[in-house]
Parts: C-alpha cells; sequence; structure tokens
C-alpha cells in the first residue's frame, strides 16, 4: 500500500513537473521576435536567416526556456544590441517624437483645415441679400403686372 | 510651434548622424582624426578609451562572435598584438551587434589577450563606415586613421601596414 502511495507521488510529481515549468514562461517566443529586428540586415528579425539574426533567436530561447520573462529578456537585447534592435522606436526621450509627430502633424493639418474653410466661406461672404425695388422701378413692375393681366 | 520645434530637432539629428564617416575619408585618400570612443570591456569590469592608446600605432578590429571571418583572423590579430606589443603596437578589438557573453566564449577560444571591448546600437558602426564584419582601421601614434582593411586581415598585410609606422615613430 506504502509502495503505492509513493509510486503515486512520484508519478504525480514527474507529471505536474512540466506543467510548472511551463507556466514559468507565459510569453510566445515568436511575439518577441516579430517586435525585433536584424540588427545586422535591418528587416524584422523573422525575416532574416542570417548567423547573426539565428544567434538572436536563440538566444531569445535560452531566456524563455530559463523563465526570464518577456521584459527582461527584451532589455537584455537592448542592452547587448542598443535600442536599434526594436522594430518599433521606445516611448521615451527623443524617439518619443517618432510616436507623437505623426499625431501632432495629423491634429495639425485638421485644425489648419478648418481654419482655412472657415476663411473660405467667411470671404466668400454668401448670396447678396436682395435689395428693395426703388419707387420708379416698383411702380414699372405695377404697370407691367398690370398689362399682363389684361 | 512644438512641431516645428520637433522638426527642426530631427532635422538637426539626421544631420549629425549622416556626417561622414571615417571609412569614407580614408577612400577619399584622407588620414581623419581617429573619433573617440569609451566602451565597457567585454569581461564586464572597467571599460577602454581609444584615445588612451594615443602615441601608439592601433589596430582597431571590429568584430562579432558570430561572424565566420573573424575567426578565421583572431589568430592573426593575436599574433600581432604579441610580436608587436613591446614596439608601440596595441591592438584593440570592438565587439559589436553581439552578445558580450558570446564574446567572451570567443575570446577564450581564440586565447584573445589583447583590450576588448562591447558596443551595444549601431552608432560606432555608422561613424566609423563598417559595412559588414570584420572591418580593421590602423591608426598611427598622432592619432590619425591611416589605412582601412574591408574584410578578414592576415599578420601579413597588418604588418605591412604598420611597419612604416613604427619606422616613422
Amino acid at each position: 500500500m506504502i509502495r503505492r502511495v509513493v509510486l503515486l507521488a512520484v508519478l504525480a510529481a514527474a507529471v505536474s513537473a512540466p506543467v510548472a515549468n511551463a507556466a514559468t514562461a507565459t510569453w510566445s517566443v515568436t511575439d518577441l521576435e516579430n517586435q525585433l529586428m536584424c540588427p545586422v540586415c535591418n528587416t524584422l528579425l523573422n525575416n532574416s536567416q542570417s548567423t547573426a539574426a539565428n544567434r538572436i533567436r536563440a538566444i531569445i530561447q535560452q531566456k524563455h526556456d530559463a523563465g526570464w520573462s518577456e521584459t527582461r529578456t527584451r532589455s537584455y537585447l537592448v542592452s547587448q544590441y542598443g535600442e536599434e534592435i526594436l522594430a518599433a522606436p521606445p516611448k521615451h526621450g527623443f524617439d518619443l517624437l517618432a510616436w507623437l509627430i505623426p499625431g501632432a502633424v495629423l491634429l495639425g493639418g485638421a485644425v489648419a483645415a478648418t481654419a482655412l474653410a472657415r476663411s473660405w466661406s467667411r470671404s466668400r461672404g454668401g448670396e447678396p441679400e436682395p435689395q428693395p425695388p426703388d419707387d420708379a422701378m416698383s411702380r414699372r413692375i405695377d404697370a407691367e403686372l398690370a398689362g399682363d393681366d389684361t | 510651434m512644438l512641431l516645428l520645434a520637433a522638426m527642426i530637432g530631427l532635422f538637426a539629428k539626421s544631420l549629425l548622424d549622416n556626417h561622414t564617416s571615417v571609412a569614407a575619408e580614408i577612400a577619399d585618400g584622407q588620414h581623419p582624426a581617429a573619433p573617440n570612443f569609451t566602451l565597457p570591456d567585454i569581461s564586464g569590469h572597467g571599460s577602454t578609451s581609444l584615445s588612451s592608446f594615443r602615441g601608439k600605432v592601433v589596430v582597431l578590429n571590429f568584430w562579432a562572435s558570430w561572424c565566420q571571418p573573424c575567426q578565421t583572423e583572431a589568430p592573426a590579430l593575436q599574433e600581432i598584438a604579441s610580436k608587436f606589443g613591446d614596439r608601440g603596437v596595441e591592438v584593440l578589438g570592438v565587439d559589436s551587434q553581439d552578445a558580450t557573453s558570446d564574446a567572451r566564449a570567443f575570446a577564450q577560444r581564440y586565447h584573445l589577450r589583447y583590450p576588448l571591448v562591447h558596443a551595444s546600437g549601431t552608432g560606432i558602426y555608422q561613424r566609423w563606415g563598417l559595412t559588414a564584419y570584420p572591418e580593421t582601421f590602423i591608426i598611427n601614434p598622432k592619432g590619425q586613421v591611416v589605412h582601412h582593411f574591408a574584410g578578414p586581415v592576415t599578420g601579413q598585410t597588418v604588418e605591412q601596414q604598420i611597419q612604416p609606422l613604427l619606422t616613422n615613430a
């Protein structure tokens, strides 16, 4: 009986161990690779089969298997290869401009377009207000209308 | 106004980034002053500045551990360092676009005993005008870059370039 219990405990531990290990790295190697550049070939890491790219992929896999978090792995790669390894510019320092400028250009364009549209509509001033006919014109109109009736 | 300032900033940065590289100046027949850098040693202890070798002939080698031709030339560079070390020649290896752990393993494998530093990022790569690994520059005792090898070197080709500098020193 005791042997059976021990055997079951060993089996349970053996089965649960890989599950526990798998739970330590909750991020996808491929996802991180898709966020990185091959620093030598200036293409996305996953589009490169260069020796350098293969080495970086191996490092990512090693860190993943060692239970490193995605953030820690990314930071390590940046420390080794520089921020140029990131496919998207970081959202701090001077590189923040790369994120802000497109939005600022769009916003500025929208404001400028609105201001121009208003300016044009004001300069056109719309149709001129009809002026009431003067006395002579009124009499002539009346006369012609009276003539039409006959 | 903020947008305008940002645009000017980007323009200024692009101008700074695109200044002429050392390799391009050498190709034009010039002998530019070697741009200084201070980089951490691959051992993780301390750092080394290029300017600390002023007065010596410097064989500046850019390499990476994953680069096959770098493996071919590594023994020749160590031989140069051993043979000319007491005659005022310093070999300095700059490991770039590489992991320092891989660089350390490379240095052990090839028994490299000359100073080896690590550069992260592509700034130094662009400043020196590198296009592939390995590349080697010869710097005279005045701190001027006088020769550029694109591709692997041999002991003989390096010796040919440094011998006249030693005679003139």
